[in-house]
């Protein structure tokens, strides 16, 4: 294992273009999560003028909401991880590397471990990025700052979130291994995504649709959390905690990927 | 009884309907520079490809050191295909280091065989810089980071300039020497016979011949003949079982003998026809009259 890594490693960490896609995807999640705050409270500043009851400017960073908040937003980004996963796949492919690879002594299921492993540790790394910027946002946004507020149990939106970066990305991954070429593999992902959600709206009963691919990588984290006043008299249910339904549907998802991936490679002359 | 490295066993591979490797078997025993010869398109590259596991075959089977297939055995083998494979954006360094730990063994010789193929001042440029020489002295150095039992060689001449074709042909025989076993595929019938001890000569999938070189040479004699009436001659010889095939080249008429047959052995015969040669030469043997002889026959 600790092998497999290190190929990957050596493969990746000297890729000036992964490093360039990385720290574009670190700066328009810091963009996009400083900007949604600031315009929110913009519309309710506006919205405060003519109500009869002033609005209060909310921030979305609060511990301990922020962990759910973060992650959720977050999850509109995940495409961009998901772009550098079928680059650095397809790469194998148009570079004939995996072929090498393989020549060279590693055998097919080494290959696909080693490029989980990889995911992994990206889902990690952006797991903890997205930790680290929730650390700081809510130390900034919020006046006391409690340590059991910090540390509550909606930190598990964070575990919620690394599963759905997780087995999304295995599902980049097999797109990518699928189709072989990156641009082909970016745009069926985004079809894909359009087709799915264009079936669910005309067909699908709403109890069916956690069942799909993609809703499944997205629902974990499906809700923000704003601290909105009751609207007639109805308080917005909130999702409070990560469904282990959910998670587990999303995990089986990767599990069956992982194995089509697996089947493929065996299949395929390279 | 010498030692089995490589046995392949009516291996076959179509893709689709073509027949690109057609029931294939062979023998390369360990210290053997093993050439594997034919035209373009005759299956010399998936061969190597399914020995590789990089295509699987459609049938038929092939044992490595006497054990059936497995990533382990391969790391034992260093290969040098047609296009030498890297990360583009690896120095050279770099990738020797992937490919050191795919391959289980330390990088420590990674300078010293950059500098063995004169790509140490380039040691930490891009591969994608390379010219294709260079890359093709990288794949070189590569083949040998992990000291392998086995070499593997597609047209490992390809591209190359007359020094590099001459340092590559070094490079064989030096590692012949060390008791390393080769398998060369090459279209190249000169290569063959200048560095290999064995040859197997396909063509459309199928083997046609297999031995070692120096029995084909010994097996052809080649004789160009004339005569004053060059169209009696021709006549004369026209089904004869003495030869296996003719061919007229201006004044000359190039005999391929058949087995056991002599330069002598024709003249006379001709001469109780009452036909007197004006002209015997016993042409040397090179490896492509013969080849260039069975691809005929197998017409």
């Amino acid at each position: 294992m600790i092998r497999l890594i290190r190929i990957e490693l050596k493969k990746i960490l000297p890729y000036r273009a992964f490093w360039l896609l990385a720290g574009f995807y670190a700066l328009s999640l810091t963009f996009t999560l400083i900007v949604s705050q600031v315009i929110i409270n913009k519309i309710l500043l506006e919205a405060g003028k003519s109500a009869p009851i002033p609005l209060l400017k909310i921030s979305l960073y609060q511990f301990p909401r922020v962990w759910n908040n973060l992650t959720y937003m977050a999850g509109f980004l995940t495409l961009f991880l998901a772009i550098i996963v079928i680059f650095f796949v397809c790469n194998e492919f148009s570079n004939k590397t995996l072929r090498q690879n393989i020549i060279n002594g590693l055998s097919r299921k080494e290959f696909i471990l080693s490029k989980l492993y990889f995911i992994l540790i990206f889902s990690l790394a952006a797991t903890l990025l997205i930790f680290l910027i929730g650390l700081i946002l809510g130390l900034i946004h919020s006046n006391d700052v409690d340590i059991g507020e910090i540390f509550s149990s909606r930190l598990q939106f964070i575990l919620g979130y690394f599963i759905e970066v997780f087995t999304y990305l295995v599902f980049a991954f097999f797109i990518a291994f699928l189709l072989k070429k990156a641009g082909l593999a970016v745009i069926t992902l985004l079809f894909y995504t359009m087709i799915e959600q264009i079936i669910i709206w005309w067909k699908i009963p709403s109890e069916y649709v956690k069942f799909f691919p993609m809703k499944a990588f997205g629902r974990l984290v499906h809700f923000p959390r704003i601290p909105l006043p009751e609207i007639n008299g109805q308080s917005i249910r909130f999702q409070d905690y990560v469904s282990i339904l959910d998670s587990a549907i999303a995990l089986l998802y990767a599990g069956i990927f992982v194995l089509l991936i697996y089947l493929l490679i065996r299949k395929r002359d390279l | 009884m010498p030692e089995t490295i490589l046995s392949i066993c009516n291996l076959t591979k179509n893709y689709g309907r073509i027949r690109a490797v057609n029931d294939l078997s062979l023998d390369v025993n360990k210290g053997e520079v093993y050439g594997i010869l034919g035209p373009n398109g005759s299956g010399k590259t998936t061969t190597l490809s399914m020995i590789l596991d990089v295509v699987n075959p459609t049938s038929g089977t092939f044992t490595w050191f006497g054990q059936p297939p497995s990533h382990h055995q391969r790391k034992r083998i260093g290969s040098i295909l047609e296009q030498p494979l890297f990360y583009p954006y690896l120095s050279p360094l770099q990738n020797l280091k992937v490919l050191s730990l795919i391959k289980e063994v330390p990088d420590t010789p990674s300078e010293e065989l950059l500098k063995m193929v004169g790509l140490y001042e380039r040691r930490r440029s891009k591969f994608s810089t390379f010219s294709y020489g260079m890359r093709q002295r990288m794949a070189l150095a590569a083949s040998l980071l992990s000291n392998p039992d086995v070499l593997i060689l597609d047209e490992p001449t390809n591209g190359l300039d007359p020094q590099g074709i001459a340092e590559v042909r070094d490079l064989i025989r030096m590692t012949a020497s060390r008791g390393v076993t080769i398998i060369l595929a090459s279209h190249l019938l000169d290569e063959v016979q200048k560095t290999c001890t064995h040859v197997c000569v396909l063509d459309k999938g199928k083997r046609l011949f297999a031995g070692s070189v120096q029995e084909v040479l010994q097996e052809t004699v080649l004789v160009e003949i004339a005569a004053h009436d060059m169209a009696t001659l021709q006549h004369a010889l026209v089904g004869s079982p003495m030869i296996r095939s003719m061919e007229l080249k201006q004044d000359l008429l190039l005999v391929n003998l058949a087995e056991n047959i002599s330069g002598s052995d024709l003249n006379a015969a001709l001469y109780r026809q009452g036909i007197v040669l004006s002209h015997l030469v016993q042409r040397k043997k090179t490896l492509e009259n013969y080849f260039l002889e069975l691809l005929k026959s197998s017409e």
